[in-house]
């Protein structure tokens, strides 16, 4: 399926964010939930995706 | 971000709540502390660090002591107050068992005089100067990244340079979005697992992870190859500075350049013909073949076979009409169309005429082509020859500058040519390996490619695939658009490094020196001496290795400001932040002790430096006088008397003071103002 280079950057820059808060906030996030986190934005940007090929 | 002050409460020898002011004048940025030596300015930069990060700095010894003593409380703290962007904070890390189980709060003081906690301590003091970048700010002259400029500096180096860059936060996510692909896999395997998608599935999941150890592999032989090349540059300087190895030194060295000349050489002309085999390998093969038939047709229009006399139609016309062109009848079965239809077999007609003429023509042109590539070939052999023999002259010639190393009078060279011989026989085998495992991840690339196209026809239909799938896309297009991104990132950076090492290098030494950072994060010290051009400085002194130390900090220190105000999504934010440094003049020359320091002034808003007697040389002084605000004295109080020990003093615009009190109740330092605030 052809994704939209315009979900692939905002995927990217939801990515980052979380990356930034786990960096910058060390003490509050393991790896695990920072990894968690990030599943949970792809999966989000997913959704949408599947969502808009099927309409 | 400027420090404004510190509060220590019961650290180390600090005994008792004792503070420093920093001066945040911008006309006088220096705060000075003076200290002998283990009177505690590595415990006070220390602190400061532990304040903002909980950690401490390499080489920082007994961290878990940091509890005075001394103390008669049962809590022991340090208090930073500073400023950032016309904000005015309060960190706060305060411990009651061991350093590593503090917590840190932030308050932020507000116009009115209030304190506002702030809800994500750690959060705030990373968004202002990330601890990655901090090491570049705070750090000790005598522990700053040991070696960093030597053949053990690869990785320091590397570390240092793609933290200053902010590359981290992307390789993170790079390394996050590869560990959730893994996952992806699984999942997907799962869901296919009896069919074909699933063999195609494991196969593409085991060749990915092929790739990813192999290019790990790869890293590490490419990492340890540049550090043999500095070993054996080493090895070279050593024998080139050797009197009676020198001149034998100074002939390798000219004949190694030779030898890479020759082997490029060599190189280009097997490319060339491998090049003119792969492009005009068929003509030469045919090229026989195509002079015969070439002639055949010749020979044939010679003797007016080709075109013939007869045209084939013509002679079918007066068959067909029965009757001759002088119109006597040529009826079937008598002797004249007997006569008239034999002529049929060596009549032509267009096609077989133009048939026979394109042969003619592509036989010609194999024939040409052939010529003049024989030609072309026979002058690339005649070069490849000759650069063999030139590689096999240098060889021997290097082979023969080895001998006379090895059998050397001298003890000293023969141990360093022996040292050499081993370290190019790692690097000979590890470029051999590198080669090998380049190849191999080529090859695999090229089967992951495969198997993807194999992997879209194998996908079933199912809705639930297929949304793995989808995902599995999306996390490979994101994976990619980050390494490229990165890659250009990483491009731009060096070259920005190496214009502030430059720079740097520039203003601290009289431009003797220049230096480059190389993709491979390598640092190469070049020296240029009475005009005679620049030339690679292989074993650096020990002054040098800190000249070099020091310009390295100070251009990352740069790098950082200028990308402060920079907005870039994949990257970490530069950082503005005064430069806190424990004795960095250490083993500088004199001549490079004030230039040193007037670049730190150069690159910082405010500078707060800790010397020791040894660094506070008259250069030294001279220089920074007239920028101190505020100044301080570490005076250590020793219990016992003084058993014959020397008064340490120290002479201050002037004045006198004791740095050492004998016949003390205690065991401790005073923090004492001497200039500025009191």
């Amino acid at each position: 399926m052809e994704i939209d280079p315009q979900k692939i950057r905002e995927a990217l820059r939801r990515i980052l964010e979380v990356e930034r808060d786990h960096i910058f906030g060390a003490k509050t996030g393991s790896p695990t939930a920072r990894r968690r986190e990030l599943e949970r934005e792809l999966d989000r940007v997913l959704t949408d995706l599947m969502r808009k090929n099927n309409a | 971000m400027k420090l404004e002050r510190v509060d220590l409460v019961d650290i180390r020898q600090f005994a008792g709540k004792q503070s420093i002011v920093f001066s945040t004048d911008p006309n006088h940025k220096i705060t000075l502390v003076h200290g002998p030596n283990t009177s505690g300015k590595t415990t006070l930069l220390n602190a400061v660090y532990w304040c903002f990060y909980g950690n401490f700095l390499a080489g920082f010894n007994e961290p878990e002591r940091l509890k005075s003593e001394q103390s008669k409380g049962e809590e022991y703290s340090v208090e930073v107050r500073f400023e950032h962007r016309a904000k005015h904070y309060i960190a706060r890390r305060g411990a009651r068992s061991q350093p590593d189980q503090a917590d840190l709060t932030v308050l932020e003081q507000l116009p009115n005089g209030q304190l506002n906690p702030h809800p994500q301590p750690e959060l705030l003091v990373g968004s202002i100067l990330p601890e990655t970048l901090a090491a570049f700010f705070f750090f000790a002259g005598e522990m700053i990244m040991k070696g960093l400029s030597t053949g053990a500096y690869q990785k320091g180096a590397t570390d240092a340079i793609r933290s200053v860059l902010g590359l981290k936060l992307a390789e993170q996510a790079i390394e996050d979005l590869k560990d959730i692909r893994k996952k992806k896999q699984k999942e997907l395997q799962t869901l296919s697992a009896g069919t074909d998608l699933a063999r195609v599935s494991t196969e593409l999941g085991e060749a990915e992870h092929y790739v990813e150890t192999r290019t790990e592999q790869l890293l590490a032989q490419r990492s340890l190859i540049t550090q043999l090349e500095v070993e054996k540059r080493d090895v070279f300087d050593k024998l080139r500075g050797i009197e009676s190895s020198s001149t034998l030194q100074q002939r390798r060295d000219k004949i190694e350049a030779q030898l890479t000349q020759a082997k490029r050489t060599l190189d280009n002309a097997m490319t060339a013909r491998q090049e003119i085999i792969s492009e005009t390998g068929t003509a030469l093969f045919l090229a026989e073949s195509a002079k015969q038939a070439s002639d055949f047709i010749n020979d044939a229009v010679t003797k007016k076979r080709i075109p013939s006399p007869f045209d084939k139609t013509f002679v079918q016309d007066i068959l067909k009409s029965q009757l001759c062109v002088c119109e006597r009848p040529v009826l079937p079965g008598s002797s004249e169309y007997r006569a008239i239809a034999s002529l049929i077999n060596s009549a032509t007609d267009e096609t077989s005429i133009r048939r026979a003429l394109a042969v003619r023509g592509i036989s010609e042109r194999v024939s040409l082509v052939a010529g003049e590539a024989g030609k072309t070939f026979n002058r690339i052999v005649t070069q490849l020859t000759n650069a063999q023999e030139q590689v096999e002259g240098l060889e021997q010639e290097h082979a023969r500058i080895r001998d006379l190393l090895q059998k050397h009078e001298a003890q000293n060279v023969r141990e360093l040519e022996n040292q050499l011989e081993g370290v190019e026989s790692t690097l000979r085998d590890l470029i051999v390996n590198k080669q090998k495992t380049d190849d191999e991840i080529e090859s695999k690339k090229l089967e992951i490619a495969r198997l993807r196209t194999e992997l879209d026809r194998a996908q079933a239909a199912s809705p639930q695939v297929e949304e793995v799938r989808t995902g599995l896309e999306l996390i490979e297009a994101l994976i990619s658009s980050l390494e490229a991104e990165l890659k250009a990132v990483e491009t731009q950076g060096i070259v920005r490094i190496t214009n502030a090492l430059n720079r740097v290098v520039g203003n601290s030494t009289r431009q003797k020196y220049s230096a480059e950072v190389t993709r491979e994060y390598a640092i190469k010290l070049f020296k240029s001496e009475n005009g005679e051009g620049k030339r690679p400085v292989l074993v650096l002194s020990s002054g040098e290795r800190r000249l070099l130390d020091l310009c390295f900090v100070s251009a990352l220190v740069s790098v950082c400001r200028d990308r402060e105000s920079e907005i870039n999504s994949i990257l970490l934010p530069g950082a503005v932040a005064p430069l806190m440094v424990d004795a960095p003049f250490g083993e500088l020359d004199p001549e490079y002790q004030a230039l040193a320091v007037n670049t730190m002034m150069d690159l910082s808003d405010q500078l707060i430096l800790m010397l020791s007697k040894t660094h506070r040389t008259p250069e030294v002084d001279k220089t920074i006088r007239p920028f101190i605000g505020n100044e301080y004295l570490l005076i250590g109080y020793h219990p016992g008397p003084a058993m014959g020990a020397s008064s340490v003093q120290i002479d201050v615009a002037g004045r006198v003071y004791e740095q050492m009190i004998y016949d003390a109740d205690e065991n401790w330092t005073e923090i004492r103002a001497i200039k500025g605030a009191k």
